[in-house]
């Protein structure tokens, strides 16, 4: 299928209906006058047939008068008497007539008496009277003879006339004479010899022969036999004596009298010809005419050629014509369909200038407005993306996205800056061949499938710098723009070094302050040890304060590392199975000292049940340990201070419950917030840093926990510790994953009895 | 594990180092002490003890965690596998937990704890 352009079908439909029509009339004039210029070729030739017939017959007519006239006159017919007198008429007839070659005067017995030729001069007589033309004038009553044609040594055609000289009866007119009158018999003593006369046919045949038909038509005569008598060509004349073959000379042998119409035929030179014939009638001869067809449409042809040179013009023109108009109606479509290109190209600023206010220049207008909305809603998007990049590019955050498949499709400065790369570098490349990101000693692995925070993600950047980050993974569905993930990357490494420092300083300040209470403590053991010592109740007693103080600051310096690991997200667990029953009972018991000397009333209900837990002990006892000191030191001396332990299916609780000064509802709200103080702090006189709650609640929250207050002033407070039932698949793994041996804690102290 | 009187107490703070000597020895321990790491390595191989217990936060450069790490990896010293028990006043950090997790067999935070306490520490090595 060839496929066409606008321009080309326009074209070719503009010359179809210009050219077809002009080519019809062309073909139709052509036949119409081929058709006419045959029946004008016939008519001419018929004339001519006609006409050299007609001359041929009225020649020889003319001659065979000419004879009979000059034998009957006084000198010829008195020729036995003088022929002198004879011979002097004879030279007159010569002279007389041109065509006449020779004249002989042979007597009766076809001796030859004169014999005179055209220059004058006398041949030698002969005995003529064998020869055909004797023989026929003299036959019976006489008559006149005419030979066929032939031809002298100079191929001069002539022909033979022979007249017998006889005495007419009755008069004639000199318009038909003829010896050859019906009626009248002669006798043989009636005819006193025979003039014999060559007549030259060169003249007629001329004359016969030199008539044209069209360019190359022309004429020749045949005998009654179909034998050539003359031809314009003298070559061929001598060289085809009969052409009874030729079909229009058959025709004549066949049927002389008919031939007037003109038939196409073959020529004897076996040419295409239009031919006729048409008899001589004296003679018996036929004059045949012949025109070649392709001469006769000659003319025909000729006009066909101009015919077809014009239609040629006329086609160029109309080509020529199309061509501008089809180019004229399809530039515009083709300058619409080159500016399309040029904005399918991203050219979206051409514009299509077609000057027509036709429906194309519409169309173009049209066209025009839409590159323009589509150029300002581009700009418009371009403007929007660049602020966004603007943006994207300037927040401190690393940020990148990406596709299903891991890789890059956008990363910012802040990102590319972390791997020592510029955006446009990592974009497209895998995520993992520049972010190798490490937690905790292994490769950072995030769910990818959910959006979570995750601290403590080590990069290192090409230039071995650790960066300290938080990365926030961000997990979209199904996103237009292919963004699957979105990593928001945190640079904590500066906070980093200063909680670096902060807790290097704590830890300083910690070992300077525990130094000189361990010495402290350290000397008050040895002195409260030592069985030898002499001590005094009242000195031994103000020692056991030291004591009981030194123990206190030494807790509260426990207090602030430990608010210290909890701000930096380090407090870890050391789990294990804890009956959680016992502990709390243990606890209790412990305190039943420091109750008693405040007065207040300690007790404890619970299941015979463990209990069992998942915890750290040290950190678990701490939480409810710290509860139960508080409880005592709210509760005036004659309260109570009740602790249950209580079993449920969503975990177990456990209420410490105080009939106390209770806590207003403003300060629950802060009651386990860092250094907050219930009951105007310091000035309430009660002990406590502001730390007790904010730790117990962050240990109880590792733990799977949490601890809540319910409290009304002047009544009382109740704490409620609620943890959860141990998980033993996650108890199990513990006890898989952890270093075999077992620990033994106490405050201050732990150890893990191991083989080596 | 019965019986462990071979105690080596590497400690810079003469105080503390008087304190927990009085406190061992009143107990009958076998005793030797150091006062900085070099001071330790040096004796340890001839003393061969039963219970380390090293001071982090030592003078000299190398720190109780160094030594830590040298008697527990060069045998040498022929204390691969003995108890060593870490003394500090430093509060946790990373380097005392890994320290803790890989090579020590106890922590002790010496303000928490009152001397006769060293004896707990020690005989809690002697029984499971």
């Amino acid at each position: 299928m060839i496929r066409l352009k606008v321009s080309q079908r326009v074209l070719l439909l503009l010359l179809a209906t210009s050219l077809v029509p002009l080519a019809a009339v062309g073909l139709t004039w052509f036949r119409l006058s081929e058709s006419s210029l045959k029946d004008s070729a016939a008519s001419e030739q018929t004339i001519l047939t006609s006409n050299a017939a007609s001359s041929v017959n009225q020649f020889v007519a003319d001659k065979i008068n000419l004879l009979i006239i000059h034998s009957q006159t006084v000198s010829i017919r008195g020729y036995q008497a003088n022929l002198a007198n004879a011979s002097a008429d004879i030279q007159s007839l010569i002279k007389q007539d041109a065509d006449i070659k020779n004249v002989a005067l042979a007597d009766q017995d076809g001796m030859e008496r004169l014999s005179i030729s055209q220059n004058g001069a006398s041949a030698t007589l002969a005995n003529v009277s064998q020869s055909n033309a004797f023989r026929v004038a003299t036959f019976l009553a006489g008559k006149e003879y005419i030979s066929p044609v032939s031809y002298d040594n100079s191929h001069q055609p002539y022909i033979t006339i022979a007249v017998p000289l006889v005495t007419y009866d009755s008069s004639q007119t000199s318009s038909n004479l003829s010896t050859d009158e019906s009626g009248v018999i002669r006798s043989a003593g009636a005819i006193k010899g025979v003039l014999i006369t060559q007549i030259s046919l060169a003249s007629l045949w001329r004359s016969v022969l030199s008539e044209h038909l069209g360019a190359n038509g022309y004429a020749y005569v045949v005998d009654g036999q179909g034998n050539l008598i003359a031809y314009p060509d003298m070559a061929f004349l001598l060289a085809h004596r009969s052409l009874s073959t030729v079909p229009a000379v058959a025709a004549f042998i066949a049927d002389p009298g008919a031939g007037a119409h003109p038939v196409a035929t073959t020529s004897e030179k076996g040419v295409a010809v239009l031919s006729s014939y048409q008899q001589v009638p004296a003679t018996g001869w036929g004059v045949v005419a012949e025109e070649p067809t392709g001469t006769i449409y000659a003319s025909a042809n000729r006009i066909a050629n101009i015919g077809f040179i014009l239609f040629g013009a006329m086609a160029a023109v109309v080509v020529a014509a199309s061509y501008s108009f089809s180019r004229r109606f399809t530039r515009p479509l083709e300058q619409l369909a080159a500016g399309a290109r040029l904005i399918s190209g991203g050219q979206l600023d051409a514009h299509i200038d077609v000057q027509q206010h036709s429906e194309i220049g519409t169309l173009a207008d049209t066209f025009n407005a839409m590159t323009a909305n589509i150029s300002s809603l581009i700009r418009r998007s371009q403007a929007d993306s660049s602020k966004l990049n603007v943006i994207l590019n300037n927040v401190g955050e690393g940020v990148v996205a990406t596709d299903k498949t891991g890789t890059i499709v956008v990363a910012n400065v802040a990102a590319a800056v972390l791997v020592g790369n510029l955006p446009k570098s990592i974009i497209g490349k895998p995520l993992t061949a520049h972010f190798g990101w490490t937690k905790g000693g292994q490769p950072f692995e995030p769910t990818l499938t959910k959006t979570s925070l995750y601290h403590n993600v080590t990069l290192i950047s090409p230039n071995q710098r650790a960066h300290f980050l938080d990365v926030l993974v961000n997990h979209i569905e199904n996103d237009p723009m292919g963004i699957s993930t979105i990593f928001t990357m945190i640079d904590k490494t500066n906070e980093r070094e200063l909680e670096s420092m902060k807790t290097d300083f704590v830890s300083m300040a910690a070992h300077e302050l525990r130094t000189p209470m361990t010495t402290i403590r350290g000397y008050l053991d040895l002195i409260l040890q030592d069985k030898d010592a002499d001590l005094t109740n009242e000195t031994k007693d103000h020692l056991l304060r030291i004591q009981a103080n030194s123990r206190q600051l030494v807790g509260l310096i426990n207090n602030l590392l430990s608010v210290s690991r909890i701000e930096r997200g380090e407090l870890t667990l050391h789990l294990d199975k804890v009956g959680w029953a016992q502990t709390v009972r243990q606890v209790v018991n412990d305190q039943l000292f420091m109750a008693k000397a405040k007065s207040v009333t300690l007790s404890y209900s619970g299941p015979v049940e463990p209990l069992y837990i998942l915890a750290d002990e040290i950190a678990i006892t701490e939480v409810i340990n710290n509860l139960v000191t508080n409880a005592i030191n709210y509760t005036d001396g004659g309260g109570r201070v009740t602790v249950t332990v209580r079993d449920t299916p969503d975990g177990i609780l456990t209420f410490v419950q105080d009939n106390g000064m209770g806590i207003s509802t403003n300060d629950q709200a802060h009651l386990f917030t860092k250094f907050y103080r219930a009951n105007g702090g310091l000035a309430s006189g009660k002990p406590g840093t502001g730390l007790g709650l904010y730790i117990s609640q962050a240990i109880a929250r590792l733990h799977g926990g949490s601890i809540s207050v319910a409290s009304e002033e002047h009544k009382g407070s109740t704490f409620t510790i609620s943890l959860p039932h141990i998980d033993l698949d996650h108890y199990n793994q513990i006890r898989r994953t952890a270093a075999p041996g077992i620990l033994k804690g106490k405050h201050g102290w732990v150890t893990k009895n191991i083989s080596r | 594990m019965a019986g462990l009187q071979k105690i080596f107490l590497v400690e810079d703070n003469a105080q503390i180092l008087e304190i927990y000597t009085s406190t061992l020895n009143k107990f009958g321990y076998q005793l030797m002490t150091a006062t900085t790491v070099d001071d330790a390595l040096a004796k340890v191989a001839a003393f061969q003890p039963d219970i380390i217990f090293l001071d982090i936060m030592l003078p000299g450069g190398r720190s109780g965690l160094d030594a830590l790490k040298i008697l527990r990896t060069d045998p040498a010293y022929g204390c691969t596998t003995k108890k060593i028990v870490l003394l500090t006043n430093l509060g946790l950090n990373d380097k005392l937990q890994k320290a803790w997790d890989e090579y020590a067999d106890g922590y002790v935070v010496k303000a928490e704890i009152v001397p006769h306490e060293l004896i707990d520490i020690i005989r809690s090595f002697e029984t499971n």
